[in-house]
């Protein structure tokens, strides 16, 4: 029996009972002063029966009973009241429960058996509460706002900024701005309100390497301030590339190639031959000024190596070898730059297939204003076939991986045209695109990646490193965050921690001073239609089971206090009483 | 009964006394409210009201209304008194019975008319007077005349005035030195001739070569004031009660003061940009004429142009250079000539419309001349005026008469030097001179003759410059007698054109004699066997040996030739001349190449026989350089994160951050120099986060964006980026390359 009780305050079990034994004491010490001995047990009796259920009607008792569960309503923020009435008059006695990000609905639940969620629906960190409970979530109010961004996180100085999103339900006139650090303009659109949903795009170039703040500025068609959520951005200082370009005879596409990467301090050697067994060898900002054979050891350091299709086919069988290995076990990247036979003929290392389209002439997408020449063939799709530049769906550059590394072509030619045309802009852009896709990936000791982009003050922040060391482990302030492993993936860890502070945070591994993680914390007062529209469609995924009408379970149910309360009314009454009888 | 009937007449003079104050606070108000609008002080406007009410009031006098004035006023302006009002003054006692009835009366009347008689005043003429004043005032102010009178004598407007901040936020305790007056006097190079100007403003913008003067003047004395301009310090001279600094202006930038009072505290100012402008090159705009113009020998050959010349600062002269050409060929003639324009050049004016006609006639211009000119023109600047050249124009008299010369098809370079008379000519003008000579006079014949041994002595130095020589004077000089004199004098003239076989040193065998000969020269030039010696005719490269020894003969026949043309014996000359002639055939033919006029037609090649030659001496080529890259505005940017961190960590800045700040300054303040406009506030900022401990926090973003916004666009550069690849990844990608 005793077994079944239990009291809804229980942790004011100990203060309840002492009060209520001092109160009993002093009852008992006013009965004995006043008549003496007389009747002194059962009085004592009746104020032990009082004072205990007084104490009852305090600390609330439950009691375990088998009931039968009805079904429950969630309310969570931005529900529809006429959801809930049609709700109210379908389902009879539905339990309608409130939910707060902050407060535990753990009790609440208990007592239902299947649940409606109205509304945004539950946070991502508060689905598990619904583990053991089939629940249909039927939505709410349309948000209103920004619901999807997406960018990089972490760039280059250079590259550019690039912002997708998409606005839900635009009114008309509203704009949004891209602003940098310092509140500088850098980008701007306007909304037309023609669509339910609209996609946007900003864009600016990243000047200075850092960890900056820039922001999405949301605002109505009088220019007033509806929103401005902050968008993280690590820009890093540029690392210079070890480039080795191989020729068979001295091109101008390679050498303006070779100009343009020497200039912005890369390392690049350079083999064009001459005549038979005679090779130029150019060097730049590197000590090597000289490569006979191609191997392992002379691959090793390079990141990217540019070769036309003839000197690729020349190449000795151990000069194939080495090099396939590099690129499958190190990574190395390969550039071919392709003859006419190239397309047709079958090469060493490249298993691209062609088809003659016939143009000789073609513009990018990127740049539609810009000429350029370009063999008269194009790639032809397949699974393996990643595109870097496309005109029309076109694939005019690409690349496949190939073990660790990765090995492209382009079908456009004599490039060199565009900085002679005055395009150099265009020209240093579009190697730039090729040679980042292509070259060698660092390998960092540790590599942190988020799971969601933005960390907000005291809600979980989940982060994931993949690393090496067998035994990671991640501090952050100096206290260890415990890493789970990956079952399947050996050298994937992930990890929860909740920011107490905002602005940059830091991640640090234990082993290695050097591999930190910064990540952005903000307040829960930014991005809000971001995550209204993220934890809509979380819910949407998890809650379309089937709906138990009823079902038995064990609950505690209160105990009427009503009851205590006639106890003590009469056991007082009593004690009033007897001295007057 | 009577003292009321009185009251009346007492109430009507109180009455009446108001409005005399009234008027004559009104005529003081005028004045008063003028005062006040031209931004007078308070107190001062209404001292001059009370001054001016005092003066009004001595003359309106309102004190000094007396009854007995009142009532006869009030007699005449009323029938109905009778005359009669005096005796409500009278007291009853002293009037008879008819007067007391007539008082009585007069009474009754007064009661009702009273109100109808209004005292005499200028209450309108005095409200005129306040409503001129103000409206003179509100037209002073609006029309802002009072501006045009106080800038004189005002040395500082609000507006332009220098503000300074105090360094150090303690510094605020004591209450700060004030500005009192600041001037800058620009005056410009003496050439412009402008007064200089004064003026508070401290943005200079002044011509290239100005004097600025600077006074700056505060009321307390201060320790000492600087000028801080370039990243260097200039300590401002005390003179008299004002601090002055004066500099010329030669290039852009930008200065700020600061000065220290007596009690250490620091204080610095605004940025102020100073900027140069250049005096610009005058402008020649040429006016009809074409840029190629041919007369016909039977027209008026006459050119008529326009010419509008400008210039900012004005013009100091303009000519025309012209240049005629007769001739063609080897035998060309050039004459320079600077002709002046048909319209005085008015020195200083800033346009100038000139006109000319050249008559080609006036020139001397024949058939087949051809006039080259230009215009010239200078401004005034100093010490080196700018100059600006017109485009040349041609004039030609078309020569009707000659014919062209066609290079012949074998002669593939033409080494002789085309302006000379050839030897073939001079032989045929010799020829002609002998044919001629009994036909003109001796003088003439002698005159020609010796013009023919110039002519001669050209080719002969035109020749031995080939070999090396060093020219005697110029070809063109004009005064060969001296030349001759000197040539005469040197002991033998063959000297040195001659190898001395008959010396009995001839193979060198001592080389004794030379070395005394030049015993200096030796010791001199230490260098000489190192040296490629350009200058000794015995080293020149320009020909081969027997060519050079063909050359020397040549030569030798022509000085000889000319010899005789000297003594006025062209006879005697011409197997000189005739033999130098086929010489110099001789050389020409040695020395021509001939080209194949169809083109190289070369044989097929053998396949077989492609790259089998021997490359012994073709070698591996090598070529390295280091082209590090340096990143432009390093401090700019390292500002930037800096400000970043300190925005978003509300920490205070260090004194790195300020080396920092000051050096990133350093570099706004190069971009600066070309748009002033658009650094200045983010260099002004800069400049006061390095100086002053207190700041806004706004100012730290507001530099942080202007920073940004000066930073140019970075070019696209490939980088090398990290990236994690998963083994499940790798499985999945090669199981995809598999099955490919």
């Amino acid at each position: 029996m005793i077994d079944k009780v239990s009291f809804y305050y229980s942790h004011w079990i100990w203060i309840v009972t002492l009060i209520a034994i001092v109160l009993w004491i002093l009852l008992v010490w006013k009965e004995y002063s006043q008549s003496g001995k007389k009747r002194l047990f059962f009085k004592m009796v009746l104020a032990f029966l009082a004072i205990a259920s007084l104490a009852l009607i305090a600390l609330k008792p439950l009691i375990k009973t088998e009931a039968e569960l009805g079904l429950g309503v969630i309310l969570t923020h931005g529900y529809e009241n006429t959801q809930l009435d049609s709700l109210n008059r379908e389902y009879k006695e539905l339990k309608v429960i409130k939910y707060d990000p902050s407060n535990s609905i753990d009790r609440e639940l208990d007592s239902i058996s299947s649940a409606f969620i109205l509304g945004e629906g539950l946070r991502s960190f508060d689905i598990w509460q619904l583990d053991s409970i089939p629940a249909i979530y039927l939505g709410g109010t349309d948000v209103q706002g920004v619901i999807k961004t997406h960018y990089k996180p972490e760039n280059s100085v250079g590259d550019n900024l690039i912002i997708r999103g998409i606005y839900n339900k635009p009114k008309k006139g509203i704009q949004l701005f891209l602003e940098g650090p310092g509140g500088v303009l850098l980008d701007s659109v306007s909304l037309t309100s023609a669509s339910q949903k609209e996609g946007f795009q900003l864009k600016s170039s990243l000047k200075v390497a850092g960890n900056f703040i820039f922001s999405l500025v949301e605002k109505d068609s009088l220019g007033v301030g509806l929103s401005s959520d902050p968008l993280p951005v690590k820009v890093l200082e540029k690392k210079q590339l070890n480039i080795l370009l191989l020729n068979s005879f001295p091109t101008f596409e390679t050498k303006y190639l070779k100009n343009f990467l020497a200039e912005m301090g890369h390392q690049v050697l350079v083999k064009s031959r001459i005549t038979k067994g005679r090779y130029a060898f150019e060097s730049y900002n590197t000590e090597q000024s000289s490569l006979w054979t191609l191997s392992k050891s002379n691959l090793e350091p390079i990141d990217l190596l540019i070769i036309d299709a003839n000197s690729l086919n020349n190449l000795s069988q151990n000069e194939r070898s080495a090099l396939q290995g590099s690129i499958q076990e190190e990574g190395l990247g390969v550039f071919i730059q392709p003859d006419e036979g190239f397309f047709t003929a079958r090469n060493f290392l490249s298993s691209f297939t062609f088809s003659n389209d016939g143009n000789i002439e073609t513009r990018v997408d990127v740049w539609p204003n810009i000429k350029m020449e370009k063999h008269p063939f194009s790639f032809q799709e397949k699974i393996t076939l990643q595109p870097i530049q496309k005109v029309k769906q076109k694939i005019v550059s690409a690349f496949q991986q190939y073990g660790s590394g990765r090995i492209g072509t382009s079908v456009i030619q004599n490039t060199y045209q565009l900085v002679l045309d005055g395009h150099s802009f265009a020209y240093k852009e579009y190697w730039t695109e090729l040679i980042n896709k292509l070259s060698k990936k660092d390998n960092p000791l540790v590599f942190w990646e988020a799971t969601n982009q933005l960390a907000f003050i005291d809600e979980p922040f989940h982060f994931e490193i993949r690393t090496s060391q067998n035994n990671p482990v991640v501090t952050k302030d100096g206290n260890i965050i415990p890493l789970r492993r990956d079952v399947d993936i050996l050298n994937k860890w992930t990890g929860i921690t909740y920011p107490r502070e905002k602005g940059w945070n830091q991640l640090s591994l234990k082993a290695d001073s050097t591999a930190v993680y910064q990540y952005f914390v903000t307040d829960t007062s930014k991005w809000k239609s971001l995550v209204a529209n993220q934890s809509k469609e979380l819910n949407k995924r998890n809650f379309n089971n089937e709906l138990k009408k009823s079902a038995k379970s064990v609950i505690q149910k209160p105990i009427n206090r009503l009851w205590f309360f006639i106890v003590f009314l009469m056991s007082m009454g009593f004690l009033w009483l007897e001295p007057k009888l | 009964m009577r003292g009321s009937e009185k009251s009346i007449l007492v109430n009507f003079k109180k009455k009446w006394q108001l409005l005399l104050f009234v008027e004559t606070a009104l005529y003081a108000i005028g004045p008063a409210v003028l005062l006040l609008i031209l931004g007078a002080h308070v107190l001062l406007s209404i001292l001059a009201f009370f001054i001016i009410a005092l003066i009004v009031a001595a003359f309106i006098r309102p004190w000094n209304l007396s009854l007995q004035y009142i009532s006869s006023f009030i007699d005449q302006r009323s029938n109905a008194m009778e005359y009669s009002t005096g005796l409500l003054l009278v007291p009853k006692e002293n009037l008879s019975n008819l007067a007391q009835l007539q008082q009585y009366k007069v009474a009754d009347q007064l009661k009702n008319q009273i109100r109808d008689i209004k005292p005499k005043n200028h209450l309108l003429r005095a409200s005129i007077t306040v409503i001129t004043f103000i409206i003179i005032g509100l037209l002073i102010n609006q029309f802002s005349i009072t501006d045009y009178f106080q800038a004189s004598n005002n040395p500082i407007d609000q507006e332009n005035s220098i503000v300074f901040q105090p360094k150090d936020s303690a510094a605020i305790k004591i209450k700060p030195p004030v500005l009192k007056e600041q001037r800058v006097t620009i005056s410009y190079p003496s050439y412009i001739n402008t007064s200089p100007f004064s003026t508070s403003n401290m943005d200079i913008k002044a011509l290239e070569g100005s004097r600025i003067y600077w006074s700056i003047k505060f009321d307390t004395r201060v320790d000492s004031v600087a000028m801080e301009m370039a990243g260097n310090k200039h300590l401002l001279q005390m003179n008299k009660d004002s601090y002055t600094r004066s500099m010329i202006l030669n290039n852009s930038g930008f200065y700020n003061f600061l000065f220290q009072d007596t009690l250490g505290g620091s204080y610095v100012s605004e940025i102020y940009p100073l900027e140069v402008f250049k005096d610009q090159d005058p402008v020649i705009e040429m006016q009809g004429l074409e840029d190629f113009t041919t007369f016909d020998f039977n027209e008026p050959k006459k050119l008529r142009f326009k010419t509008l010349i400008t210039d900012d600062f004005g013009i100091s002269e303009a000519a025309i250079i012209a240049t005629v050409s007769k001739g063609s060929g080897e035998s060309v003639k050039f004459r320079e000539e600077k002709l002046s324009f048909d319209t005085p050049v008015n020195t200083g004016s800033k346009n100038l419309h000139l006109s000319k006609s050249i008559n080609l006639d006036s020139l001397k211009m024949e058939p087949g001349d051809e006039l080259y000119f230009y215009v010239e023109t200078s401004d005034l600047k100093q010490p080196v005026p700018n100059r600006t050249r017109s485009e040349t124009y041609f004039a030609v008299i078309r020569d009707t008469t000659s014919y062209d010369f066609a290079v012949e098809g074998t002669m593939g370079v033409d080494l002789m030097p085309a302006y000379f008379r050839s030897q073939r000519q001079l032989i045929i003008d010799t020829k002609k001179l002998i044919s001629e000579k009994s036909q003109i006079p001796k003088k003439t014949f002698n005159s020609r003759s010796n013009e023919l041994g110039f002519d001669q002595k050209a080719l002969r130095l035109k020749y031995g410059e080939f070999m090396g020589d060093e020219a005697e004077g110029s070809i063109g000089n004009t005064e060969e007698m001296p030349a001759l004199e000197q040539e005469v004098k040197s002991a033998d003239p063959l000297a040195e054109y001659s190898h001395n076989h008959d010396g009995s040193n001839e193979h060198n065998l001592v080389d004794q004699s030379e070395q005394d000969e030049h015993p200096d020269e030796e010791e001199k030039d230490p260098l000489h066997d190192y040296l490629h010696n350009h200058d000794d005719p015995e080293e020149s490269t320009l020909f081969t040996q027997s060519l050079k020894s063909k050359l020397r003969q040549a030569l030798n026949e022509m000085w000889d030739a000319e010899l005789h043309l000297r003594l006025y014996e062209p006879q005697k000359s011409l197997p000189f001349q005739n033999r130098a002639l086929n010489l110099l055939q001789e050389i020409k033919n040695s020395a021509r190449i001939y080209v194949h006029r169809i083109g190289f037609d070369p044989p097929p090649i053998k396949e077989d026989k492609r790259l089998t030659g021997t490359l012994e001496n073709v070698s591996n080529f090598r070529k390295t350089a280091d082209l590090e890259k340096q990143m432009d505005y390093p401090n700019m940017r390292q500002a930037v994160l800096r400000l970043e961190q300190l925005i978003t960590s509300n920490k205070s800045i260090t004194s790195d951050d300020r080396n920092l700040f000051e050096d990133a300054g350093n570099e706004l303040a190069g971009i600066a120099i070309d748009k002033p406009g658009n650094y200045l506030e983010t260099l002004q900022q800069l400049k006061w986060l390095t100086e002053i401990n207190q700041y806004n926090p706004e100012i730290l973003e507001s530099v942080q964006s202007g920073l940004l916004r000066a930073i140019p666009i970075a070019m696209p550069d490939p980088t090398k980026s990290s990236g994690a690849v998963g083994k499940l990844n790798e499985l999945l990608l090669k199981e995809l390359q598999d099955n490919d």
